[in-house]
C-alpha cells in the first residue's frame, strides 16, 4: 500500500502545482505554434466536432469563425471546411454546418471546399492536400487549436504543403482558472502522447 | 485569487464540520485518502492505456473507426475513482 499511497501523494502534489502555478501555461507556450498569417493558396479549417441537433461544438465554432475571419481579410481565395458526420448527428456533416455558417456570414459558395470523409488529422492532411494540389494550391493557412497545431502542421508538411499556422485560440494565455489549467495540462499530455504515437507509426 | 478562495472554502467547511461533529481525528483518514487517489490514478492510466490499445486494434483489424477522443470521458474518470476506492479498501483488508 506504500507505493499506492506514494502515487497518491505525487498526484496531489502535481495537481497542486498545476492548479496554483502557471507551469501548464509556460509548458503550453513552448508547445503551441505561433500564428504566421500571410497570403496563401487556401485556408484549411480542421474538424473538431458537432453536437446532436445540428450544432457545431465550441471548438469547431471557434475554428470556423477564425477561418471566416481570415477569408474576410482576403488572405486566401478559398476556404476548406473539414468534418464528417457524427454518431450523434448522422444526417449532417460538420463541413456542411460550417458551410452554412460561412454562407450566412457572406462567404461566397464557390470559395468553399468541403472535405466530409476524414476520420483523423492524418486523414484530413492526406485528403485535403490531394484536393488542393489538384487545384494547384501548395501553401495553406492552417486553422486549428493551438495545441493541436504542431501535429497538424507536421502532417500537412509531410504531404508537401507549405503550412502557415493560424491558431484559433491562445489557451496559453486564456487558461488561468484552476479548471482551465488542469484541462490545459491534460491537453498537453494528450497531444504529447499523440505526437509520440504518430512518430512511432511513421506518420510524421 | 480564485485559487485562494477555493482553499479558503475547503478549510472553512472542514473547520465548521470539525467543530460541530464528534468523533476521533484519526490521521489514518489522510493515508486512506492518498491511497484512494493513488489507486484511482493507477486505474485511470490502465483504463486509458488498455482502451487506446483496443481502439487501435479495432482500427487496424477492421474497417470500423473508433475515435481515441472517446477516452476523454468523465464517466471513465468516475469509474476509475470507484475502482480505486473499492480496490484500495480490499487491499487494506489484506
Amino acid at each position: 500500500m506504500g507505493v499506492i499511497r506514494g502515487i497518491g501523494v505525487v498526484v496531489v502534489v502535481v495537481l497542486c502545482v498545476i492548479v496554483f502555478t502557471p507551469i501548464a501555461n509556460e509548458a503550453s507556450g513552448y508547445f503551441s505554434v505561433g500564428s504566421s498569417v500571410q497570403p496563401s493558396g487556401a485556408i484549411v479549417v480542421l474538424s473538431a466536432g458537432i453536437w446532436k441537433g445540428g450544432m457545431l461544438d465550441d471548438e469547431s465554432l471557434r475554428r470556423t469563425v477564425r477561418g471566416i475571419e481570415l477569408f474576410k481579410s482576403n488572405v486566401a481565395p478559398v476556404i476548406v471546411f473539414s468534418g464528417k458526420e457524427s454518431v450523434e448527428e448522422p444526417a449532417m456533416t460538420e463541413a456542411e454546418l460550417r458551410t452554412k455558417l460561412a454562407l450566412t456570414m457572406g462567404v461566397p459558395r464557390d470559395a468553399i471546399i468541403k472535405e466530409e470523409t476524414a476520420n483523423t488529422t492524418r486523414d484530413e492532411s492526406i485528403r485535403i492536400s490531394a484536393l488542393l494540389t489538384s487545384r494547384g494550391v501548395h501553401d495553406v493557412l492552417l486553422v486549428t487549436e493551438s495545441l493541436h497545431m504542431r501535429r497538424a502542421k507536421y502532417l500537412f508538411e509531410r504531404t508537401g504543403m507549405e503550412v502557415r499556422p493560424a491558431p484559433s485560440d491562445n489557451y496559453t494565455v486564456a487558461a488561468i482558472s484552476p479548471g482551465g489549467r488542469v484541462r490545459l495540462a491534460l491537453r498537453l499530455v494528450q497531444e504529447t502522447l499523440a505526437l509520440v504515437y504518430y512518430r512511432i507509426a511513421g506518420y510524421i | 485569487m480564485q485559487q485562494l478562495f477555493i482553499i479558503f472554502l475547503a478549510v472553512l467547511t472542514s473547520l465548521i464540520v470539525s467543530a460541530t461533529t464528534k468523533g476521533g481525528r484519526d490521521t489514518g483518514a489522510l493515508r486512506a485518502l492518498f491511497e484512494w487517489i493513488g489507486a484511482s490514478a493507477m486505474f485511470v492510466v490502465l483504463n486509458v492505456a488498455i482502451g487506446a490499445v483496443i481502439i487501435l486494434l479495432i482500427r487496424s483489424l477492421t474497417t470500423g473507426f473508433v475515435a481515441l477522443y472517446g477516452l476523454q470521458s468523465l464517466v471513465l474518470l468516475t469509474l476509475s475513482l470507484a475502482q480505486g476506492f473499492v480496490f484500495q479498501y480490499w487491499w487494506r483488508g489484506e
